[in-house]
């Protein structure tokens, strides 16, 4: 019980290590508080009570709703018209090269044999299909993934 | 950084400032955002607690500059003569309570806060210095004298014997 005067003491000196405060903090939560020290007692309780502050329970949500929205841009519609786009604008370049240049197409008869190149059997050509559409959905993807990665990686951010 | 651990803390402290909880959330959830934006940069923090700290500190103030309050709010301001509390052993311990965080909103604001750091935190002093870009001895200084004021309340108001 000396220890406790003393500790009250030290610590309105200004001399309480956090470990002897934590002490004090535990005392002053029990009941039957000696009579000469129950005037400390609405101050230690405070700080304990404090102390289970707490935001609000829809704290993260309020987090994702505003990050989100920034990172919708990033996902794949955005791929998909960017990719759309860069293509039309290809297309609409050559063609526009073409008509006002009909000079500069190649000599057909020094055309390269692409025959040689072309698959001989059908097995051949659907493994060819197959590897070029999968390039292409795997290129589609990586824009949605991308965002679903990032919202992952915002989950662990504010969990971890 | 561990956000889900110290969200509290810092809208303990933003409401330290702040005495409204909307925009002491407002603060924390300001902050997570800048964290989270910068993420990739933020190895070269030493004391990311204390960064973080800094941060919601720096964003409360902007919070009260813009709407040109005072640093206390008016409304949480008690008048102390009016309201001395009634006889001790009326009160209840809550009562004692509820009426000493009112009488401590209105410390200056340094001590305040070294406080709020040390005693409802339980932050070191070197802590409390980088957060509050303060020297060593003001923040022991600032402690003492909150200590010293609230016990001389305490023993002069006996809000709870």
């Amino acid at each position: 019980m000396n220890n406790i005067s003393q500790l009250i003491e030290k610590y309105f000196q200004g001399e309480t290590s956090l470990e002897e405060e934590k002490q004090l903090k535990a005392f002053f939560q029990q009941e039957d508080i000696a009579p000469e020290w129950k005037v400390y007692q609405p101050l230690f309780m405070l700080l304990e009570l404090e102390q289970s502050q707490e935001v609000g329970r829809n704290f993260e949500d309020k987090i994702y709703q505003k990050i989100q929205p920034t990172q919708k841009k990033t996902s794949r519609l955005f791929v998909v018209r960017h990719w759309m786009g860069a293509v039309a604008a290809s297309l609409v370049l050559v063609l526009s090269i073409w008509w006002l240049y009909p000079d500069l197409s190649p000599e057909p008869a020094s055309a390269i044999n692409w025959e040689q190149y072309e698959p001989e059997d059908p097995k051949e050509a659907y493994q060819i299909t197959k590897d070029a559409l999968m390039k292409v959905s795997i290129e589609l993807n990586r824009g949605a993934m991308k965002a679903a990665q990032e919202v992952d990686a915002l989950q662990d951010f504010l969990k971890d | 950084m561990n956000v889900e651990a110290i969200k509290n803390k810092l809208f303990r402290f933003a409401m330290s400032m702040l005495r409204d909880e909307a925009e002491a959330e407002d603060v924390v959830q300001e902050v997570v955002i800048k964290l989270w934006k910068q993420r990739d940069q933020l190895d070269h923090i030493q004391n990311m607690e204390a960064w973080t700290m800094r941060l919601t500190r720096n964003l409360s103030i902007d919070k009260i500059r813009s709407k040109h309050r005072r640093f206390e709010p008016i409304d949480t301001v008690i008048d102390l003569k009016e309201s001395q509390p009634s006889p001790a052993k009326q009160l209840e311990l809550s009562d004692a309570m509820e009426h000493l965080k009112k009488w401590i909103v209105q410390l200056p604001e340094n001590q305040r806060l070294v406080f709020q750091l040390r005693d409802i935190e339980g932050m070191t002093y070197k802590e409390i210095s980088e957060t509050l870009d303060m020297p060593l001895s003001q923040v022991k200084i600032n402690l003492f004298r909150a200590r010293q004021q609230i016990r001389a309340y305490l023993l002069k108001n006996k809000l709870y014997e």
